[in-house]
């Protein structure tokens, strides 16, 4: 059944409710609609960091999320669910907590309750507070989400270089299994090993920073060019020099940090 | 061998140094951070390197003594080669002798051996 959401708001002489003028069939003017209360556990308030929109129906998501985690310390959704429409493959979730979570028994809860792949990211507050200056995914991961209670993350950056060597291994596959992969892989591989440049260039960490550095190192239109797997082999020697480099920087700094 | 299979196999031999490569340093190294906590079930590479084995014929049993061989001896090599490349650079904790093992341990999970 097709749900509007609003408030009700004062009025002079009545209260009154405000609709969208386009919506869904059946909401037309002049139609009888009942208005009912929702339960007092939907929409409560969240924390948000620099999230300024999250459309409805997402906050009933995030809402069915923070409900099932009661008894953590917190729980944050980030990632490409907070981005403005629907396209995102899962919902990234991190609970904080110093006790372990039967990641497969949530997953299937969420699959069946809401029919979304929703990827758990669990570890104590304590661990993520030690490990994120350190680690440049997360700080992207972590550069805008919603959680059920107020968390300051830390910006600060301590370079590892034998963890980036690791992160970076991972972008390699880029180059190894370029045919097999598809856009959206493709995207998210590249976006990881410029989010690392990004991070030893002390340049922002969010999103649309480290997507305007991909234009910048692979030329404009690249991101929409990468997710429609639309790039061939010029982007892919592109790919290859810059890797080449950022690996041969992040191995010199192997060699010279302290022991 | 067809191109087609000659490619199949270059692209898992490339990716499987990747995982070997990925398994050994986050082996050697104490401190992996909070990599332990996110790693989205197994790294992109492995999942290719068995998407290609699936299309390697025979599928459901080990390669040929002469094909694995190959296979076995290049990514031993290529292995090599990137952690020479590390050492050089100051990484410690790292024993050429473990990597026939977990070449061979991989192998196994891609039935090629």
């Amino acid at each position: 059944m097709v749900m509007l959401l609003s408030r009700i708001s004062k009025g002079t002489v009545m209260d009154q409710i405000y609709v969208p003028k386009i919506r869904a069939p059946g909401f037309e003017r002049g139609v009888t609609v009942a208005i009912t209360p929702l339960q007092s556990k939907a929409i409560t308030e969240i924390y948000r960091h620099h999230v300024q929109y999250l459309e409805p129906i997402k906050k009933i998501i995030v809402d069915e999320i923070f409900s099932y985690f009661e008894h953590v310390d917190n729980v944050l959704v980030a990632g490409s669910f907070l981005e403005e429409g629907f396209e995102f493959e899962d919902i990234d979730t991190v609970v904080l907590t110093e006790k372990s979570i039967d990641n497969a028994a949530i997953k299937t809860h969420f699959k069946a309750a809401l029919g979304i792949d929703i990827h758990i990211i669990c570890l104590p507050l304590k661990e993520l507070l030690r490990g994120i200056d350190s680690d440049p995914l997360f700080q992207m991961l972590l550069s805008r989400f919603v959680a059920k209670k107020r968390l300051l993350v830390p910006k600060d950056r301590a370079i590892k270089y034998k963890l980036l060597d690791l992160q970076l291994l991972e972008s390699k596959t880029l180059i190894d299994g370029f045919d097999f992969l598809n856009g959206r892989e493709k995207y998210k591989l590249t976006r990881n090993a410029v989010a690392i440049a990004s991070f030893l260039n002390n340049k922002p960490l969010n999103a649309s920073s480290v997507d305007n550095e991909i234009e910048h190192y692979f030329g404009e239109m690249s991101v929409i060019s990468i997710k429609e797997n639309i790039i061939g082999a010029e982007f892919l020697l592109k790919y290859k020099i810059f890797h080449k480099k950022l690996l041969k920087r992040i191995l010199e700094g192997v060699k010279n940090e302290p022991k | 061998m067809s191109q087609n299979r000659k490619k199949l196999i270059r692209v898992c031999i490339g990716n499987s140094t990747t995982v070997v490569v990925h398994r050994i340093l986050g082996d050697s190294t104490e401190d992996t951070g909070l990599k332990k906590y996110y790693q989205k079930e197994a790294i992109n590479a492995l999942r290719i390197a068995e998407t290609c084995r699936e299309k390697i014929n025979p599928k459901a049993e080990p390669l040929s003594e002469k094909d694995a061989s190959i296979v076995h001896n290049k990514i031993i090599a290529n292995v090599t080669n990137e952690l020479k490349a590390r050492i050089a650079r100051g990484y410690e904790n790292i024993r050429f002798e473990e990597i026939e093992i977990y070449v061979a341990e991989l192998l196994k999970e891609l039935q090629i051996l």
